[in-house]
């Protein structure tokens, strides 16, 4: 019964695994040629280059800017939608039609939005009488740019976990809570926020480590050759590069080797956590 | 019923994935029962046959891998032509987009993938040609009746590496001045012509920018080839020196022929780096958001295609610096694969795309010039309303070989990473250009 | 006055929606707008809003510079066999797993556990080593075979499949059915949220899949559509209307497809943060 996905992932998973670890040992030049062993040299590059930290940094401000702001909306429109609206399934696809679209679509219509001279943003700024702007080449607002991007595409497909569980929330809880004259911020806080914790933990992981991951977007939206990949290019973005277009393919393997600690790290951290704040009846 | 269901599922699955591998068993390189025989043939016999061109029965499906998009006609066009010729043949073109290009064909070389005959460039020929991905093909040239004093010698040279040829030049490209007619009839400057020179250039440039309409007089982003390759030598430099084993970054003469591109971003006369990034030179000339250009022949497709624009622009040489103009000549050359299966049938499509007919069939659709000397007339014959002469003019009078080295295609790397914040303004071009130098002279110590 | 007040919120409420909505649609809106336009219209500055004459320059371009339907094909048929094959691997597992006894188990779920913690970036260089010493590079086998198996897909059945009560099990045995048959006509209907939760994430996933497919289908004719657009916004850099296009018509047949089956798709994607 297991054989096909344990062979499966014999083959594609485990065998892979200890390869990367090997090959993060190597130094492998071009055309996948391996030259040899090298011990932690990789490791050593990687600590002292600059590219690295600045990947990393920039990985670590694409997750404090996303995750939070993608789960507040998706919050805050699966609670509207809660309400008992009219036109609830209209609402309810149009949200979802972001995460519907191919990403790498989704993309190449916001580069094009966001273009510097041609885009339909900054023709907006001007008829507004403000500065157009370089969004996606100017280091104050490329990040940001790119974030928005991706919060677009999160919001409705978080949207619809975030009401399923909100309306899975048992209506006895609000009828004791209006009995007792509670209002309805207070129903909010005290009810449903609690026992929608488990959907928002299942939400968060998600999030996090499927936006540390972040590459297509990126890579879509910034030219490989633009001054701004410095201050927009994710840890994945760096070793697709690391791995293809300098052919340093066990300098990449030890950075996806990095990746993978850091993101081990981060669900430990997030299951210690949940112990914490959430709550299982 | 359920099991059935899942049966169902399973089954179509299954002859889903057999259906489709049906179908790619036709197109996959391996080769056909029919061909093994004359594989062994030619597998017998590599070195003789280009004794016998016309006669050896040549068969297989080559892949061709390419860049430019207007290549593609002329190609198709050849590939006719060729499988015509050579029945037992079939010619399958891979266009990748130029900024994948190089990333694509070394995954597929590593892989063993790779197309049978593909293009290469200056930067690439060295990396390629050491590590054995392609095959010398002096011997193929030497027993056929291709003349190599049709193509430009410097182009010959390019292409031979440790004193064997690689590829040969199937185009050749020069640089020249293109500029916008409209905005210099709008601030009534005359246009650029052959006695101009690099003060003219910046005194029109500073003329045409006009922060009130958000025009800019040139476009001054990072370029080698359309920009301080052509500048460094008229200052004394060189990118890297006769011998190969030094970096010429670390002259005064090279960063002067580099600053004074630099100089005409910080006085404002171009658009910044990023936004150049952004939406390419030849896009912000065609916009009429720039007045002057500098770049390769190869854009005169372009603009003479764009209803807008065609009639809008015109070309000339790149002004003169200290009395002399020179520019920097490049051309790509195809290449044969050392993986593969088809090297007698890969061999005939280089020599074809070199021959006669198909320089000639490339002059006619104007998408490069063809290197034969013969038929470079062609090309410039597709674009009257052009100055096209001046290009033929550059690559006889003032042409300059194209830099380069075994590990060219990294420090071509370095080049770019380094420069890249000069021409943002954001560290001088002197610190730059010693940043290249040391790290270039260390991987030049390494060939 | 409390009819009054809620009023205001209703009409709160229903800006922000509406907000969100032009804000979901516009992208699309101007997608399409682009797509239409000449070349020329769409490098004016300040930009042109409506096309002057309708033009379909842009789609033309695509379908000729590119085998569209067999890129299409190419990418619905990975992905439909990446769901059909991940269905049908894991369910078996996970119920394994769930309900069986066997050598190993604990050490074989643990490390199918562990895979799962590893970001998929991490096997690609030798994923991609092993498809070419299969001689798969390429082809379109090369999209789909890694992804058959899935660690996620296991755990999530097994989940679903230990939440199951063993009575049902047993009273089917006690009927006369054998394991096999009590796992297809029992079993399996009862983990059906599991199953289109676990298809629809997988195919979300096959679809928007970019990294992988870029370098292992090189030819335009194996190349999903990802990766095809991702040739065409490089090979065709200035010309946005055929960009947009492209990107339209790479969009528009799934987003016909959720229209359709809305409530399969929106109920199935709600399941996954229920028993996750």
């Amino acid at each position: 019964m297991i054989a096909p996905v344990t062979l499966g992932l014999i083959i594609f998973y485990f065998y892979p695994f200890f390869r990367v670890i090997i090959d993060s040992f190597h130094n492998i030049g071009a055309f996948d040629k391996d030259m040899g062993f090298v011990g932690l040299q990789n490791y050593q590059t990687m600590v002292k280059d600059k590219e690295m930290w600045r990947a990393l940094g920039n990985t670590f401000k694409y997750v404090a800017i996303i995750v939070p702001l993608s789960l507040l909306f998706a919050l805050l429109i699966a609670v509207l939608l809660n309400a008992k609206v009219k036109a609830l399934s209209f609402f309810r696809v149009i949200y979802f039609l972001p995460a519907i679209t191919m990403s790498v679509a989704v993309s190449m219509v916001w580069r094009w939005i966001y273009n510097g001279d041609f885009g339909i943003l900054n023709g907006l700024m001007t008829a507004l009488g403000l500065e157009p702007r370089l969004w996606l080449s100017d280091k104050a607002t490329a990040l940001i740019c790119i974030s928005t991007v991706s919060i677009w595409t999160n919001v409705g497909y978080y949207m619809i976990i975030l009401l399923a569980g909100i309306q899975g929330i048992s209506k006895g809880y609000y009828e004791a809570a209006e009995i007792d004259g509670a209002t309805g911020l207070q129903k909010f806080v005290k009810i449903t926020l609690p026992l929608l914790t488990p959907t928002i933990f299942y939400v968060v992981i998600m999030l996090i480590i499927s936006t540390f991951q972040i590459f297509s977007e990126i890579y879509m939206m910034i030219d490989v050759k633009a001054p701004a990949i410095k201050f927009t290019q994710s840890v994945v973005m760096h070793f697709y590069r690391s791995a293809f277009s300098y052919s340093k393919k066990g300098y990449a393997s030890a950075i996806a080797v990095l990746l993978f600690v850091i993101i081990m790290l981060l669900t430990v951290f997030q299951m210690k956590m949940q112990k914490k704040w959430v709550n299982y009846d | 019923m359920k099991k059935k269901l899942l049966a169902t599922i399973l089954f179509a699955a299954m002859t889903a994935t057999m259906l489709s591998g049906c179908g790619e068993a036709k197109t996959e390189p391996a080769p056909a029962p029919a061909q093994t025989e004359t594989k062994t043939e030619e597998a017998a016999a590599p070195e003789e046959a280009p004794a016998e061109t016309a006669e050896t029965t040549v068969e297989g499906e080559i892949h061709y891998a390419y860049w430019q998009d207007a290549l593609t006609p002329y190609l198709e066009e050849s590939a006719k032509i060729f499988e015509e010729t050579y029945p037992g043949t079939k010619i399958v073109l891979e266009p990748t987009a130029w900024g994948e290009y190089w990333t694509k064909l070394e995954t597929a070389a590593s892989g063993g993938s790779v197309a049978d005959v593909f293009q290469l460039n200056g930067p690439n020929i060295g990396k390629y040609a050491s590590a054995g991905v392609v095959v010398p093909i002096d011997e193929y040239i030497a027993s056929s009746d291709l003349d190599l004093s049709n193509y430009p010698a410097a182009l010959n040279d390019l292409y031979t590496v440790e004193g064997k040829q690689y590829g040969i030049a199937m185009d050749y490209d020069t640089i020249g001045l293109w500029y916008n007619k409209e905005l210099f009839d709008a601030k009534g400057i005359a246009y650029p012509n052959e006695n101009w020179t690099w003060d003219d250039l910046v005194a029109a440039a500073k003329a045409i920018t006009d922060p009130a309409t958000g025009t800019y007089g040139i476009t001054a982003d990072y370029a080698d080839q359309g920009g301080f390759y052509n500048t460094v030598p008229l200052f004394g430099g060189y990118i890297i020196s006769e011998d190969k084993k030094t970096s010429g970054f670390s002259l005064d003469e090279t960063k002067a022929g580099i600053q004074c591109w630099v100089d005409l971003m910080k006085e404002g006369y171009s658009p910044s780096q990023a936004s150049l990034t952004e939406n390419p030179n030849y896009v912000q000339l065609m916009s009429g958001k720039v007045g002057m250009v500098m770049a390769g022949d190869w854009f005169a497709t372009t603009f003479a295609s764009d209803e807008a624009f065609k009639d809008k622009c015109d070309v000339t040489y790149i002004p003169m610096i200290n009395g002399k103009r020179t520019s920097v000549i490049h051309g790509k050359a195809n290449c044969i694969s050392a993986a593969t299966q088809y090297p007698e049938a890969a061999w005939k499509w280089v020599e074809f795309l070199a021959g006669d007919k198909a320089n000639e069939l490339l002059g006619k659709t104007g998408a490069a010039i063809p290197s034969h000397k013969d038929y470079s007339a062609l090309y410039f014959e597709q674009f009257p309303q052009y100055n096209m002469a001046i290009f033929a003019d550059e690559a006889q009078n003032s042409s300059y070989p194209y830099p380069t080295s075994k590990t060219a295609a990294e420090w071509g790397d370095i080049m770019w990473n380094e420069l890249i914040s000069a021409y943002s303004l954001e560290v001088s071009v002197s610190d730059a250009c010693d940043s290249i130098a040391s790290q270039m002279n260390d991987l030049l110590a390494t060939e | 006055m409390k009819t009054k007040k809620l009023k205001i919120s209703r009409i709160f409420i229903y800006v922000i929606l509406i907000g969100g909505v032009l804000i979901a649609v516009f992208p699309f809106l101007w997608m399409i707008l682009t797509s239409l336009k000449t070349n020329a219209e769409t490098m004016t500055i300040p930009p042109t809003i409506l096309p002057k004459k309708i033009r379909f320059d842009g789609y033309v371009t695509v379908l000729t510079k590119l085998p569209f339907l067999k890129i299409y094909a190419n990418t619905i048929i990975s992905s439909v066999v990446t769901v059909i094959a991940q269905l049908t691997f894991c369910a078996m597992a996970g119920y394994a797993y769930a309900r069986i006894d066997f050598p190993f188990k604990n050490f074989l779920f643990t490390a199918t556990l562990a895979v799962l913690m590893v970001p998929g970036t991490f096997f690609i260089l030798p994923q991609y080593r092993i498809i070419n010493k299969l001689g798969l590079l390429n082809t379109i086998y090369a999209l789909f075979l890694p992804n058959l198996f899935s660690a996620m897909g296991t755990f999530l059945l097994r989940q679903f499949f230990m939440s199951l009560p063993q009575e049902l099990e047993d009273a089917a045995y006690i009927d006369g059915c054998n394991r096999g048959k009590a796992f297809i006509k029992i079993m399996l209907p009862l983990v059906k949220p599991g199953l289109v939760s676990l298809g629809i994430l997988t195919f979300r996933f096959a679809w928007n899949d970019l990294m992988w497919p870029m370098i292992v289908n090189t030819s335009t004719d194996k190349m999903t559509l990802s990766a095809s657009l991702s040739f065409m916004q490089g090979q065709y850099v200035t010309d946005f209307p055929s960009i947009m296009a492209g990107a339209l018509m790479a969009a528009v047949p799934m987003i016909v497809l959720f229209a359709i089956f809305q409530k399969q798709f929106i109920e199935g994607v709600a399941h996954t943060g229920i028993k996750g």
